[in-house]
């Protein structure tokens, strides 16, 4: 495996080569998803706390979806890029 | 100007209400499905020089059925040992390509052969003793 391989696996993937601020940015735009029309967040007090909420996206995805959290920013990334090129839209 | 009474107060339009709730981004469980795969495939072709493609299961199941079963049959590298005796340690589909025999070789009886054959040189580099 290459260095870089073994510092992403320290330390995540590079959020700024994906596209996204912060890490934050990740949890935030998971956080938004109503999947089969059940929201990732159900319990609106995990808004406001943003350790509460971190955990409540990372728990919905590991255990519903079998992702890993280090796969969780190239998802995010990924509905990142789909907003911005309108395959994806926002709805009240 | 006019006094304020609540006659006036009551005539102020209020400003419409902005709807409540947050904005979402409405998905189904394929579209992420999609997504999902999209992540995974660049990430395992990095990783490990290969992807994994999801087959159905309508397509495994048409692989089954049309490709023939192979039959194996053994190679039998040491031809004085009688065939009631030998053991073969490998054994390989007829018409196999020199690949697979390398590949099924490498197995271990390969490293048996190399082993001998260093046996050999060294009793060659020695007088011709063992």
């Amino acid at each position: 495996m290459t260095n870089n391989g073994q510092e992403e696996k320290k330390s995540g993937p590079n959020l700024q080569a994906l596209g996204l601020k912060s890490s934050m940015e990740v949890i935030d735009i998971l956080g938004l998803l109503r999947i089969d029309g059940e929201p990732v967040i159900k319990n609106d007090q995990s808004l406001l706390d943003p350790k509460d909420k971190a955990r409540a996206v990372i728990e919905y995805f590991v255990d519903k979806h079998n992702l890993k959290p280090g796969e969780l920013p190239y998802v995010a990334a990924a509905i990142k890029s789909e907003l911005k090129s309108g395959r994806l839209a926002w709805r009240k | 100007m006019a006094p304020i009474t609540p006659t006036r107060i009551g005539s102020v339009e209020q400003a419409p209400r902005q709807s409540g709730g947050t904005p979402l981004i409405n998905l189904t469980s394929t579209e992420l499905n999609r997504l999902v795969y999209d992540v995974r495939s660049p990430l395992n072709q990095a990783q490990n020089g290969f992807s994994t493609r999801p087959v159905s299961t309508e397509e495994s199941q048409a692989l089954s059925t049309t490709q023939p079963q192979i039959t194996k049959t053994p190679l039998n590298l040491q031809p004085e040992i009688p065939t009631e005796t030998y053991r073969p340690a490998v054994a390989l589909a007829p018409g196999a390509n020199m690949l697979e025999v390398i590949f099924a070789l490498g197995n271990g009886q390969l490293k048996t052969l190399a082993a001998q054959a260093n046996r050999e040189q060294a009793a060659l580099n020695n007088g011709g003793k063992a």
